[in-house]
């Protein structure tokens, strides 16, 4: 598979690579030959004046800021650094619409619009993660989010070019490790530190760029680390835990949630060759995350000990604690992660009239992590996967762009251990895709399309459950899958401060491999998971309402949604039980602990609807700066349409909240403050979360030093109040609520 | 291995009974069916195996039966186990005893046991010390394992595409095993459990009590049902017991219903004794490897005696071979170097007249106390109780004393756990 994947990835590349360089250098003397020979016969009298008219040149400005439309939100520079956390969930949570999924502070998942795991693309440079958390909610993603440099959460039309696992948002982590443009000087970059209160953390990151005329070159590293996370109250929500699971007797922690600590290091080296109409560039990272999950989730109750019940009659034992003492018996989950990445970049800019760009892109995956239990390793999932990209970019008219584009996928996914509950897995797909945007008077449309075909192949022709008589359950061959989705937006600016959008998405997403082919315990949802190898694409069907205004002094947007989801795969309870201890499958357990609940997975329609809204107002301008405010609030509520007509699991709570910022261009302070309502409707054999205050101040400060050296110092605070909050996306939250007061400092020297 | 309920029930009865709540060293009383195959029959049993923590004598003493009482119907002979709805498992209603487990090759790997639930749900009523039929309603319930049974379809095409599924929904009869007054409805048969690779089993059950508006409850008293077990591989099923279940009697009631069971008269008039010469070899034990194993033929007899003298001749009918010193005394010895199951014969004979008598002696591996087929934490946890206990071991054949000291003491738990096999040193899913 990966042989002939490269073996056509490298081929086309050099030819592209080449041709591109070709072009290139004959390109510019033609260019100069061509203006000249302009000037010259539109103006033959000046031919030996010095007047020379020059081409027109738009100067495009960037905002600094953080931008937003209804289908894209782009978080980067200060605001981005503000935010910037050990996972990627955290990392986005503030934004609206975004969640965090997290289990423990070790995963941060994050959740668009109430939607998560398959159906969030999460990229690097536009080539996915491939990692293995949308398989399970312990599994963190593998992106670092000290090194991003831009985050681009999309939603809509757009999501088109990523396929059928987009159909819910992409989040795009850009950290330009193939550098896209020669620094100015020969060596430049920069070094961030950081010192958290809250359990000790410290982050530190540095980036490099070197180069000159055609070259340049980043290198980056990182190192974080982190104890335990400290909380208000305990750790294990005990009348969650008597409702959830029936478990009574727990052992809890209170002021701090033991095994969260955590140590991450990992670095990247990219160069590349940048030509005047043409790039080339090719990257290698290396990430290693060591962190812990909350106690209590991976295990059962830790009070109940299969034959060991007289153990608290045995009054002495010095000597046996480590097979006997309490660690030993409710040992710590440790998950180790690896990943190796090669990313391979090139582009062609306006080879010929009508074409702005020709890219291609590659990458390389190889994830590994292992999950350890009391040091020793239980499970390995391993994932090692190729993505691939080629897209042109036309202008064909001044007021039609677009795109058209192929992407394909080919991943190899592996658990090996005890709990494998999913089996080895080869996955690939291909899909052909178009984006065109026509732009009339003060109209913008945009249409998109996708055609995409995958394929889920299971290596074992039978799975056999581990220790039970069950016999071995036959695997189907090989399932196939087309789908069709189709975009359509448009965009009415009915004046140059206002703009109204309506965006139309029938997007299908097909089932992944943990949907298809689950058979085992799931240790860390507590379930048993059946997969279906019946299930059929998902289709939604979005309606995007979304206006935008924006003045000197004010700047309001919001959007409305309704997304109507036909088959959403969804796990339905069966009844059953799966008692772990024995590999017995039951009706009725008197043990709630060692009894798994059986889930299989199913297909049910689904509405969501939801809507995400900000105001944004300079109060004053003064000498010293401007006293902005903001108002925010997000909110959906998903619901299945038939039957019970029950409630979509693990949906976050309506948000809203404020935020007072003061600053100029050196300096700036903001007081934020959020309020999650309680979440009522968790879903079926889910539990209610309570509502918070969230309160959360920001300082920074900016130094200009000599030459290009750059300070800049920053100060966060978070959950102020010291709030014991749990979230309602997330699978853990009653083992472990999001971490307390913390005061984070920072300084980052750019050079 | 020891059963959580085990402790608890007797702990619980201890409650009742304060003066006779002693240090029950709470493991010493197991309560679960002990479980063994032998050529096509399964067997099952009440300490056969004594090295699973089975002490009869302090049964004796905590239920407060007369000295040398066996709890066993006096009519049939057959054995009666003893539960508690009221145990710390599961609330009021629910128990998870007795449990089943066998001994490492006490089954064939992978063997998979179910059980058959036989006759009528009878009911002690307190009020009369008598035994009636229950309640119109009330009903034990039994939930066994799905595997071998109708309710699990393991076909794809058949379930919708699910990989496996469930004929009827969570609350159909045929997932359960129901004993009511008037017979056994739902699955009759459903599983106990599969053995894993060494052939050895531990598996507890899920037992609820229901009122006739089937929730969870029932009338204060005892509730007793029946049934057997049998294997895929051995489909003889073996004698039929008991399982007398407390629902919320004292102590003194609970003891008065099983006495009532136990002093029922014989049915059955034993034949009288014959005039062959009686072998007798023993009980079944359990035997530390490396260790000085004695034949005790010593309770044989002849009733009649015949023209010469009893006469002994050991052989060994399986296991590894070993070799057999003083093999025609009423006691000789074997070393117990190889670990397995040893089969010896015993026949005596007056020359006239024989009979034979069969014995089995097992040696798991050094270090495997609880005879589940591996060394783990809890043969270490149980040899520090038994060190703790002061066991000693004068005959030298305790599985406890690995050092073969004849005391069982902390060295011996030192020397099990660096025997230990396992992941973390504990049992992991088989």
């Amino acid at each position: 598979m990966f042989s002939r994947t490269l073996l056509f990835t490298g081929i086309s590349s050099v030819l592209l690579t080449l041709s591109a360089m070709h072009q290139a250098q004959a390109g510019d003397s033609k260019t100069t030959q061509s203006a000249q020979a302009q000037v010259l016969a539109t103006h033959p009298e000046d031919s030996e004046e010095s007047i020379v008219e020059l081409e027109t040149i738009e100067v495009i400005g960037v905002d600094q800021r953080s931008q937003q439309t209804p289908e894209q939100s782009t978080l980067k520079g200060k605001a981005l650094r503000l935010q910037q956390s050990d996972t990627l969930g955290k990392t986005l949570e503030s934004e609206l619409g975004v969640s965090n999924a997290s289990f423990g502070p070790g995963v941060g998942i994050p959740v668009v619009r109430g939607l998560t795991g398959s159906r969030v693309r999460i990229m690097q440079n536009g080539i996915g993660s491939h990692d293995a958390s949308t398989m399970s909610p312990d599994h963190a993603v593998a992106i670092e989010p000290l090194f991003a440099e831009e985050i681009n959460i999309v939603r809509g039309p757009d999501t088109i070019r990523f396929g059928g696992g987009a159909i819910g948002g992409v989040v795009d982590v850009k950290d330009n490790r193939i550098p896209e443009r020669v620094p100015e000087n020969l060596v430049g970059g920069a070094v961030e530190s950081r010192y958290d209160t809250n359990g000790d953390g410290t982050n530190s990151a540095f980036k490099l760029d070197l180069g000159k005329d055609w070259l340049a070159m980043r290198v980056g590293g990182f190192f974080r680390s982190r104890n335990d996370t400290q909380i208000p109250g305990t750790a294990i929500d005990a009348a969650a835990m008597q409702q959830q699971f029936g478990l009574t007797n727990i052992r809890n922690a209170t002021g701090e949630i033991p095994n969260t600590d955590s140590e991450s290091s990992g670095g990247s080296v990219g160069a590349s060759w940048l030509g005047d109409t043409a790039m080339a560039g090719m990257s290698v990272s290396y990430v290693d995350n060591r962190y812990g999950i909350p106690k209590g989730s991976h295990g059962l109750d830790p009070s109940h000990i299969e034959g060991l019940e007289f153990l608290p009659d045995i009054e002495d034992l010095i000597g046996f604690e480590d097979i006997l003492g309490p660690d030993a018996l409710n040992p710590s989950i440790r998950i180790d992660m690896r990943q190796t990445r090669y990313d391979f970049k090139s582009e062609w800019y306006q080879p010929i009239t009508g074409i702005e760009r020709v890219g291609f892109r590659y990458g390389l995956v190889d994830y590994k992590h292992t999950e350890i239990e009391g040091g020793l390793p239980f499970t390995t999932f391993e994932n090692k996967a190729g993505e691939g990209r080629f897209e042109i970019d036309h202008q064909f008219f001044e007021s039609l762009t677009g795109t058209f584009g192929v992407q394909w996928i080919d991943r190899n996914f592996s658990a090996l251990g005890v709990e494998t509950f999913v089996p080895v897995t080869d996955q690939s797909s291909l899909g052909f895709y178009t984006t065109q945007e026509l732009t009339l008077a003060d109209w913008v449309f945009k249409a998109g399309l996708r055609t995409e075909q995958s394929w889920v192949d299971p290596e074992a022709s039978f799975l056999k459950l581990r220790g039970s008589a069950l016999p071995p359950t036959p695997l189907p061959d090989d399932l196939k899958y087309q789908a069709e989705s189709a975009a359509l937006s448009a965009k009415w600016n009915i004046s140059d401060k206002a703009a109204v959008t309506l965006s139309l998405n029938r997007a299908k997403r097909s089932p992944d491999i943990q949907e298809l082919l689950s058979l085992g315990p799931h240790l860390s949802t507590r379930t048993f998971d059946i997969g279906n190898v019946q299930l059929t694409n998902e289709t939604a069907n979005m309606a995007d309402l979304g206006f935008d205004w924006k003045s000197d002094r004010v700047s309001v947007r919001g959007n409305g949604y309704y997304n109507w989801t036909d088959s959403f795969v969804y796990q339905r309870n069966t009844g059953f039980f799966y008692d772990i201890d024995n590999a017995k499958l039951l009706q009725k357990c008197v043990s709630a602990v060692e009894c798994l609940p059986i889930y299989a997975y199913d297909q049910r329609n689904a509405l969501f609807i939801g809507y995400e809204s900000e105001v944004k107002t300079t109060l004053l301008t003064t000498g010293l700066g401007d006293l902005s405010v903001t108002l925010f609030s997000d909110f959906v509520r998903g619901q299945f349409v038939s039957g019970d007509k029950s409630d979509v699991p693990r949906m976050p709570p309506l948000r809203y909240g404020s935020e007072l910022g003061f600053g100029n261009s050196v300096w700036n302070t903001a007081l934020r403050y959020t309020r999650a309502e309680q979440q009522s409707r968790p879903g079926l054999n889910e539990t209610n979360t309570d509502p918070y205050h969230l309160l959360t101040a920001t300082a920074d400060y900016q130094i200009k030093s000599v030459g290009s050296l750059e300070f800049w110092l920053f100060a966060k605070g978070s959950n102020l109040l010291n709030q014991e909050m749990r979230s309602s996306v997330s699978f853990l939250r009653n083992f472990a609520p999001d971490p307390g007061r913390s005061f984070v400092f920072g300084l980052r020297a750019t050079f | 291995m020891n059963a959580t309920s085990s402790r608890l029930t007797i702990t619980q009865y201890c409650f009742a009974i304060v003066a006779l709540c002693v240090n029950s060293a709470a493991h010493a009383v197991h309560l679960d069916v002990e479980i063994w195959a032998e050529g096509n029959a399964m067997f099952a049993g009440f300490c056969r195996t004594t090295a699973l923590g089975c002490d009869l004598a302090q049964l004796a003493a905590n239920l407060q039966l007369p000295p040398n009482t066996l709890p066993k119907d006096g009519a049939t002979g057959k054995q009666i186990f003893l539960s508690d709805f009221r145990d710390f498992s599961g609330g009021l209603y629910a128990t998870p005893n007795p449990g089943f487990q066998s001994i490492q090759n006490a089954l064939s790997p992978n063997e998979v046991v179910s059980y058959r639930a036989l006759g009528v749900l009878e009911y002690w009523d307190p009020a009369i010390s008598a035994w009636i039929a229950p309640a119109t309603g009330t009903r034990v319930r039994l939930f066994g394992g799905l595997e071998a049974s109708s309710v699990i379809i393991n076909n794809a095409s058949q379930c919708g595409g699910a990989l496996f599924c469930f004929s009827g929904n969570g609350t159909g009869v045929e997932g359960s095993t129901i004993f009511t007054g008037n017979g056994i409805q739902g699955s009759p048969v459903l599983l106990v459990d599969a053995a894993n690779s060494q052939g050895s089993l531990h598996t507890h059950m899920n037992f609820f009590l229901e009122n006739q508006q089937g929730q969870q409850g029932g009338p204060v008293g005892a509730y007793l049902v029946e049934m057997e077990v049998f294997s895929n591989l051995h489909p003889v099923p073996s004698e039929s017991f008991y399982v007398l279940f407390n629902a919320g009697l004292s102590a003194n009631a609970y003891t008065n219903a099983l006495l009532s069971l136990i002093n029922t008269p014989p049915l059955v008039v034993p034949p009288p004794a014959g005039f062959s010469p009686v072998a007798r070899a023993g009980s079944d034990r359990v035997v530390r490897f490396g260790s000085t194993v004695t034949l005790n033929g010593n309770d044989s007899h002849d009733p009649a005696p015949g023209p010469q003298a009893l006469s002994y001749l050991w052989s060994q009918q399986a296991g590894p071979a070993v070799t057999i010193i003083n093999g025609n005394n009423a006691n000789a010895t074997f070393l117990a170097s190889k670990t397995g199951v040893y089969t010896f014969n015993l026949t005596v004979s007056d020359s006239q007249q024989s009979g034979s008598a069969v014995v089995r002696y097992t040696v798991p591996m050094r270090g495997d106390v609880d005879l589940d087929g591996d060394v783990d934490r809890i043969d270490v946890a149980l040899i520090l109780l038994a060190a703790q206990n002061g066991v000693t071991d004068p005959v030298g054949n305790d599985v406890r004393d690995i050092d073969g000291d004849r005391v069982v003491s902390r060295n011996d738990a030192v020397l099990a756990k660096n025997l230990c096999t396992l992941r973390l040193c504990r049992p992991t899913l088989r």
